[in-house]
């Protein structure tokens, strides 16, 4: 049996307001786990509760009821989060940093030593395809550059994890390309990872399975390949499946 | 530490912070001596330099420091990027002390830049800094507890008072206490008592302020007697004199009384003390405020040293508002805190003036009193930074003492940053998100 990596059991989130009054009910009683190696799709409409539930697993937000574990440990424990890279839905830089600076910043956070560091760095900006660029601040940067700044600041630490919150919003064709390709790589090198996003057919090429939340529940999921033999239409395999269960 | 430290002092100096924060400086440096009159002399050019150049640019860098680290942890978590930072295994109160030193950085840098102008501007700066030993006296709380006793023993005294809160009257009287004038009738003696090991000191001064009982200037003619040292005073009311003691001026008047022998053990604060003597010669009754107004001088170290305790001391200061602004930021939205924090401020630096200018707080109604009481609290927990005044003691040539400098250095720049830094870290870690996301 592969190892569990997150678990996440029963978890729901009521936001509240000043006075403790609830305000929206965001997640009710989640259950998922992710399995080691696995390239986990989390899907669903807008407000269906999918960045909630990413940040709960990241140990930003608490739950109001249940359980999560990530490698067996609570979310905000230091061992969990040295296994763990994270890229948000925007790049959310320090502007003033270089390229190459901001990957030693978030390698110094991760509390990698200085000397592997710089070495992680220069050959991530090699692989995101920075290195001319490596000396330059980010502020100036494209959204599509500043997206693999962020996207090799996830990967400094060697994380076990990766966490994407929609790693090819602001993307043209060829960055989703690059984007794709580069899971499809981490994953086959034994990555574990976890995206969300609206790109379904981005989604059915890449991810080993699938949950998709609608309102706050899971209201279907499984193995990608058992979606598409299911399907009729195996090119838009996941894309009726997903209309199907959140309809 | 250092990763944090490095990424706040890289923005800071990118974002152009310590670039503006060296300009006010310079721009201080530059237009304020043009500005302020002084009396022509070196020792008035000094005073100028010091209290208003290196003031100046002090309370601008005070406040700047304070005003951005207020907006700090704010802005990071306003732009999405304490998240990014929070799912890393870093400590939260690492992160906030390197940020906390790379405002304390660019604090330190605006401060040596000021302090080594106006070194090289003040002319004659090598005139020494003097101790200024007050007359040793009971605490301020216990003259009142004495003072209290003695009007509640007086039949005249009114109902109100007796009536009022302990308390309340104890607080009062303990703040007019160090305002209490002596009043010092003509060929009357007053005696105040000062350490004794000071009477062996040689090249000792007295710094003293006569007053009348309407603050209009009188003549004034006086004879002061301190162990082996006298010295004779002659000028006017309100002006403040500074003599030197010495043996030559007890020889000439041999009818001097001389008490200054007589030593006294023990007193409340330890120690030997030795009895000081003035005896007023002229023909007005003079007085003055023993906590305020007389002083011996006695000779201590370099104006240099001098002025590096003022800004070390300064740059402890700046250290606990910045922490404190980080701590607030921590909490709160950007523009929550940075009002909060010049608010306080205001709050701080009014305080002593709002508690001593208070017209007598038995009569006041109940939402002044209120309002003294707040102003009071507030003020009890920022003597340590409001009370400490190291460049107006620069400015009057008062040595700035290694006790109550290290006590300053140490709490202000070490004990109460740690305190607030750990309180913002314990705040950060459960709000990393902005309130809309």
């Amino acid at each position: 049996m592969s190892e569990i990596v997150v678990e996440i059991k029963g978890v729901a989130k009521t936001f509240r307001d000043f006075w403790l009054r609830p305000v929206a009910e965001a997640v009710r009683g989640v259950d998922l786990s992710v399995e080691k190696g696995d390239v986990f799709g989390l899907l669903g409409p807008n407000g269906s509760g999918k960045s909630t539930t990413i940040k709960m697993l990241l140990g930003l937000l608490r739950p109001s009821a249940g359980e999560i574990r990530l490698f067996g440990l609570p979310p905000g424990d230091c061992r969990a989060r040295a296994r763990l890279g994270y890229l948000p839905e925007l790049s959310y830089l320090h502007p003033f940093l270089t390229a190459r600076e901001t990957m030693l910043y978030y390698a110094g956070l991760s509390r990698m030593p200085r000397r592997e560091a710089k070495a992680r760095a220069a050959e991530l900006l090699e692989t995101v395809g920075l290195s001319g660029a490596a000396d330059r601040p980010v502020g100036g940067f494209s959204k599509g550059m500043a997206r693999r700044v962020a996207f090799a600041a996830a990967l400094v630490a060697r994380p076990e994890l990766l966490v994407l919150d929609e790693p090819t919003s602001g993307l043209d064709p060829i960055g989703t390309r690059e984007v794709k390709d580069l899971v499809r790589r981490l994953a086959a090198g034994g990555m574990t990872v976890l995206i969300t996003s609206h790109q379904l057919f981005d989604m059915q090429d890449i991810c080993s399975r699938v949950a998709i939340l609608s309102r706050g529940r899971v209201v279907g999921g499984g193995r990608v390949a058992d979606i598409v033999e299911r399907a009729a239409d195996k090119r838009h395999a996941l894309e009726d499946y997903f209309a199907e269960v959140v309809a | 530490m250092r990763t944090a430290f490095l990424l706040a002092w890289r923005t800071l100096v990118r974002g152009r912070f310590v670039p503006l924060l060296l300009l006010a400086v310079a721009l201080v440096a530059v237009f304020v001596p043009g500005l302020v009159r002084t009396d022509g002399s070196a020792a008035g050019e000094r005073e100028m330099y010091v209290r208003a150049v290196l003031g100046g640019a002090a309370v601008v860098v005070s406040l700047a420091v304070m005003c951005a680290a207020s907006g700090h942890v704010a802005r990071e978590r306003e732009e999405h990027r304490l998240a990014l930072a929070a799912v890393r295994p870093a400590s939260a109160f690492r992160a906030l002390a390197g940020v906390w030193l790379a405002y304390l950085a660019a604090a330190a840098a605006a401060l040596c830049a000021i302090g080594v102008f106006v070194y090289a501007r003040v002319p004659g700066g090598a005139v020494p800094c003097r101790h200024h030993i007050a007359p040793v006296m009971p605490s301020p709380m216990a003259a009142a507890r004495v003072a209290l006793e003695k009007y509640l023993a007086d039949p005249s005294t009114p109902e109100a008072v007796r009536k009022a809160p302990r308390g309340v009257v104890l607080a009062l009287l303990a703040s007019k206490e160090s305002d209490r004038y002596d009043p010092i009738p003509p060929k009357a003696s007053v005696q105040w008592r000062f350490p004794a090991e000071l009477s062996a000191t040689t090249n000792l001064s007295l710094r003293v302020r006569f007053a009348t009982q309407f603050e209009m200037r009188a003549p004034l003619c006086g004879e002061f007697a301190f162990g082996a040292s006298c010295a004779v005073l002659s000028n006017n009311t309100q002006a403040v004199l500074e003599v030197p003691l010495s043996m030559a001026a007890c020889k000439d008047r041999p009818s001097m009384p001389r008490n200054g022998d007589s030593k006294t053990s023990g007193g409340k604060e330890g120690g030997d003390l030795a009895t000081a003597v003035f005896t007023n010669t002229g023909a007005e009754t003079v007085m003055l405020r023993p906590r305020r107004d007389i002083f011996l001088l006695a000779p201590a170290d370099s104006f240099a040293a001098n002025l590096l305790r003022a800004l070390a001391q300064t740059l402890a200061g700046i250290a606990l508002a910045a922490a404190f602004g980080l701590f607030l930021s921590s909490a709160v939205s950007r523009p929550v805190a940075v009002f909060t924090a010049l608010v306080l401020a205001m709050v701080i630096f009014m305080a002593p003036s709002v508690i001593e200018q208070f017209p007598d707080e038995l009569d006041a109604p109940a939402g002044d009193r209120l309002g003294l009481a707040l102003t009071r609290a507030v003020y009890s927990l920022t003597a340590p930074l409001s009370e400490a005044t190291p460049i107006a003691d620069v400015a009057e040539d008062r040595c700035i003492e290694w006790a109550p400098f290290m006590r300053a250095v140490l709490i202000n720049g070490v004990v109460m940053p740690v305190a607030f830094l750990l309180a913002a870290a314990f705040v950060m870690r459960r709000k990393t998100l902005p309130d809309r996301a």
